[in-house]
């Protein structure tokens, strides 16, 4: 077929689609170290200095520009341009840098509330075209129960993608570099002739209108390039093809498909197979290539979304999670590290520091230690990326998989994901204990849960009794709520770009979460192990506790209470899945809370541990704030022990220490954060977010933001810019345990 | 194996330090000291208080869960405290570990008797962290309730043993704050093949709400921080580190 191909090695890929069988027979190991790297080039930092100064404006505004003249659609938009002769990867969502774009398939209320908020008024065109056409919220909000609707008010699940685009997709847009637009659109077509098979009924009906949108979304993918000057219907010829391709794809979806956390997956071993021929030939320097990849990383800093200011308050800081993963191993244990995954590392110092892309290393112990040194080394100075367990992932995932939002792994162009946000487990025991009565609001949410439990000493048996009854009501319901969701946004918004880029018979999972593990497992353990008395307000409901004596608290390494945390997920697990998922979906599960813990914190009563009504929960599945008090390898061992096979949809911990308890000299820092890594990740642990940072400086950070411009932490499975949260985020970030030795 | 049974009087344990000796490290703090400095940064492990009782096989159930956190380099501090006034308990307890291939290390002050246990203990650790603490009896006797030649008989032993030695000093204001009195100590650390890492550590106020807490007369109320700039100047001029 394509000149290029026969350039390259393998003959299964060629045959049909297998992006994972062209990097396997042609990628190119680095075991070096960083010395080859180079610094940004003239270019760049003209480049970047225009684009900083749009994000200054657009940080003091809220947003730079909304266009809401037009409904965003793959090729609604001109082509745009930051500075165009001086761009060697082009493309932006709108004809203009950062304006946002508004695409109400999901949800019209959202979208208006959005541009409200920012002084912005939907123009009567678009408003027209909504007039009679059925949104994602609209279909949800027909179907819902009177049920489901009490429990999404009370907050018990909460955060659901039902007024908005669900996200969490990963398209596998190398597909687009190494096939060319035309051959992906061949294959569709034979697989939707194929299906006809299957005969007429609802669930193929549904496939086959899916791939027709898959069909119409690559042929408007191929017009959306043509504006650009570029004929994406063939495979990319070089590393500069390769990454404008692969970005175009990307962008199409973005431009169309608002989602949170429409990640850019695992790209770096196959583009340096691109890298490494351009280089070979001689056609290429590694200048040149840095910049290649420092333009495109620009880019992708540059994708913006409309949000409510509801939406900000749960997820802070304005992300995208473009996540990307790189480095870990294939199957047959080689490394993946190429000089490419470096690249990207590189662009933390050539473009400074930043939240995105949300770089994801996949962790394993045969990484080679001059790529694991210098991503300690870039977490010390930059606190920009993340860890995830590779040798625990590879067992379920493969060796092309990748991680979207903060911890969800997939098989790249072969799995999607159904996200479902999280039910909050604290409150929930709080309702077992109330009857059924939502504690703040006051409402009677579950009406058959029995009776409000006496004022006076707690027994523990008694308390897990309705614990267990409660947990398994709520599971139903997330899951029935969560078809409903789902169904809705396949019929109403459908990622007709993303899925065209996955296998037509594609594999679903259905992301369930908690919020408020540490919370709930440190009450059981207070109710089990001290004394703890009820008491119930004029309502009649409980609403606060007191606490005698002392009990094992979550995050010390006491299996007392670690068993009660690793028990509350693997039962939580097991009462999800007895009711089935939508499509045949894979019931999935995550310990995960982006920055909502505030939110939800905010949103629940006094809790049996002792903690106040409103105040945070822990991030994640981290302990609560100071609660771990024997040092931090007994804090990560305490994490470590919740059970992966009933987490698959990842375990987010968020590890903070000061620079000087990593050790005195640089050199020590590094050494020993990648033996805390391997030591972690060596007991299965999924997830590590490192903020290597002191706490004074956080603090300097919230009253001179302007010292800090490019100030990024790790927060629950993201980065984000410190001058971006809230006072209060911040305050709870400070708050936090950050492990330091006297 | 011997005395298997000797319980240890532990004050506390820090699962994770890596300012402890190298690498990623458990330290364990000993209960009891019998030198009583002046510079006391952890004046609860003096004595009483609630420490735990372990033998030192339950104390290597404990913490055998952070091998894989270790690495090469790191593993177990004993430090106090003085750890080597519990010399029953440390020998038992260092040889677990060496037999489960975790190395051990002591912070010790070594005021006190060698025998044959204390050779045994130091035959089985990794290196030795040693404090030295003055250059002089005077100066020991003044600041402290022990002397300066039982730290040299300490260091002797080790040279003889052919061990390793890391020396860590602390560096007081307006005690031992200046370049005449550290080459006092440099003379001492020069005759000693096997010390192959010296250390200063700033004198910090951080141990001083402890006094309050434990109700004990803290000497050096009063004192001010050591100055940075200075202090850097006298770690550039004195410590060292060679190949172990």
């Amino acid at each position: 077929m394509s000149k290029i191909w026969d350039s390259f090695k393998g003959t299964k890929w060629k045959k049909s689609i297998d992006v994972r069988d062209f990097i396997m027979k042609n990628y190119t190991q680095y075991s070096g170290d960083a010395s080859f790297l180079q610094g940004p080039t003239e270019r760049t930092k003209k480049l970047l200095a225009k684009v900083e100064k749009l994000f200054a404006k657009e940080q003091k505004k809220g947003v730079l520009g909304i266009d809401v003249k037009r409904t965003a659609t793959i090729n609604s938009h001109p082509a745009g341009y930051v500075d165009k002769k001086n761009e060697i990867i082009v493309g932006l969502q709108s004809d203009k840098p950062l304006v946002r774009l508004v695409s109400p398939f999901s949800g019209l209320k959202c979208v208006k509330a959005a541009c409200k908020a920012y002084g912005y008024k939907l123009t009567d065109k678009v408003l027209g075209q909504f007039q009679f056409r059925t949104t994602h919220n609209d279909g949800v909000f027909r179907v819902y129960s009177p049920l489901m609707r009490k429990a999404r008010h009370s907050g018990i699940i909460t955060g659901l993608p039902d007024a908005y685009s669900r996200g969490r997709i990963i398209g596998d847009y190398r597909r687009i570099a190494l096939y060319g637009v035309d051959y992906l659109i061949e294959e569709k077509k034979k697989d939707k002739l194929a299906l006809y098979n299957n005969g007429i009924e609802t669930d193929n009906l549904m496939q086959l209108e899916d791939v027709q949108k898959q069909i119409e979304g690559l042929t408007a993918l191929k017009e959306m390039a043509k504006t650009y000057g570029y004929d994406i219907s063939q495979p990319a010829t070089s590393a500069k093809e390769a990454v404008q391709w692969l970005y175009f794809g990307y962008l199409g979806a973005v431009k169309e498909q608002t989602g949170a956390a429409n990640s850019i997956g695992r790209i770096t071993t196959f583009l340096d197979i691109y890298f490494e021929k351009d280089l070979k030939k001689g056609v290429l320097t590694e200048s040149e290539a840095q910049e290649i990849i420092d333009d495109f990383i620009l880019k992708l800093r540059m994708v913006r979304h409309l949000r409510t200011p509801e939406y900000n308050e749960i997820f802070a800081g304005d992300p995208t999670w473009v996540t990307l993963s790189e480095a870990g191993v294939t199957e047959d244990g080689r490394h993946m590290v190429t000089k490419t995954a470096f690249r990207v590392l590189n662009t933390l110092y050539n473009l400074k520091s930043s939240a995105e892309p949300n770089i994801t290393i996949l962790w394993s112990k045969y990484l080679p230690q001059n790529y694991k040194d210098f991503c300690a080394k870039v977490s010390i100075e930059t606190d920009s990326i993340q860890y995830e367990n590779d040798d625990l992932m590879r067992q379920s995932y493969g060796d092309d998989y990748g991680i979207a939002c903060c911890v969800s792994a997939m098989k790249i162009g072969k799995q999607m994901q159904f996200f479902g946000a999280r039910c909050n487990i604290a409150k929930m025991l709080l309702m077992a204990l109330n009857g059924g009565y939502d504690e703040v609001k006051g409402d009677l949410v579950f009406d058959n849960l029995g009776k409000v439990f006496d004022e006076g000493l707690l027994d523990y048996d008694k308390v897990l009794r309705a614990y267990k009854k409660c947990s398994k009501m709520v599971a139903k319901l997330y899951v029935d709520t969560m078809n409903c969701i789902h169904y809705m946004h396949d019929k109403y918004a459908y990622e007709r770009l993303m899925m065209a880029t996955h296998d037509t018979k594609v594999g679903r999972l259905m992301a369930f979460g908690v919020c408020g593990l540490s919370v709930l497992a440190d009450s059981l353990s207070a109710i089990k192990y001290a004394k703890v008395y009820a008491k119930k307000d004029d309502r009649g409901l409980i609403t606060s506790f007191e606490v005698e004596g002392d009990y094992p608290k979550y995050g010390n390494d006491d299996d007392r209470v670690d068993d009660i945390a690793k028990w509350i997920v693997e039962d939580f697990y097991k009462n999800l899945k007895s009711t089935p998922c939508y499509r045949g979906a894979t019931h999935t599960l995550s310990v995960l809370t982006i920055t909502s813990n505030v939110a939800y914190g905010k949103k629940t009563g006094d809790t049996p541990d002792g903690r106040k009504k409103g105040e945070p929960f822990a991030p994640g599945a981290n302990p609560m704030h100071g609660r771990d008090c024997n040092g931090a390898l007994a804090s990560l061992n305490s994490v470590s022990k919740l059970n992966y096979a009933c987490c698959r949809d990842g375990i987010s911990n968020t590890f903070s220490i000061i620079p000087s308890a990593l050790g005195r000299k640089q050199k020590d820092q590094i050494n020993n954060l990648t033996h805390l890594l391997d030591g972690y990740f060596g007991r299965d642990a999924q997830h590590l977010n490192v903020n290597v940072l002191n706490r004074e400086m956080l603090i300097d950070a919230m009253n001179n933001p302007n010292k800090y411009p490019n100030l990024t932490i790790r927060v629950s499975g993201y980065a984000v810019n410190f001058n971006k949260l809230s006072k209060e985020q911040q305050k709870e970030v400070i708050s936090r345990t950050f492990h330091e030795k006297m | 194996m011997k005395k298997c049974n000797e319980i240890g009087y532990i004050n506390k344990i820090d699962t994770y330090s890596t300012l402890d000796g190298g690498g990623i490290r458990s330290v364990v703090f000993l209960q009891g000291c019998n030198l009583r400095c002046v510079c006391c940064h952890n004046p609860e492990t003096w004595e009483g208080g609630n420490v735990q009782r372990l033998t030192a096989i339950e104390l290597y159930d404990k913490l055998k869960t952070y091998k894989s956190y270790y690495g090469v380099d790191g593993g177990i501090t004993f430090s106090g405290g003085e750890p080597l006034l519990q010399k029953d308990f440390l020998l038992a307890a260092v040889e677990v570990f060496k037999k489960n291939d975790i190395n051990s290390i002591v912070e010790t002050s070594a005021n006190i008797e060698i025998d044959d246990t204390i050779i045994q203990i130091v035959k089985n650790l990794d290196y030795v962290i040693c404090d030295l603490k003055y250059p002089d009896n005077d100066m020991y006797c003044r600041y402290t309730l022990g002397s300066l030649d039982r730290t040299l008989a300490f260091l002797d032993l080790c040279k003889g043993l052919k061990k390793k030695v890391w020396i860590r000093t602390v560096v007081i204001p307006d005690i031992n704050d200046n370049e005449k009195i550290l080459a006092r100590y440099q003379k001492i650390i020069r005759k000693y093949p096997n010390i192959f890492k010296w250390e200063l550590l700033p004198f910090s106020k951080l141990g001083f709400g402890k006094y309050e807490e434990l109700k004990i007369k803290n000497p050096l109320k009063g004192i001010v921080d050591i100055d940075n700039e200075k202090f850097e100047k006298l770690q550039e001029k004195f410590e060292f580190e060679k190949a172990k």
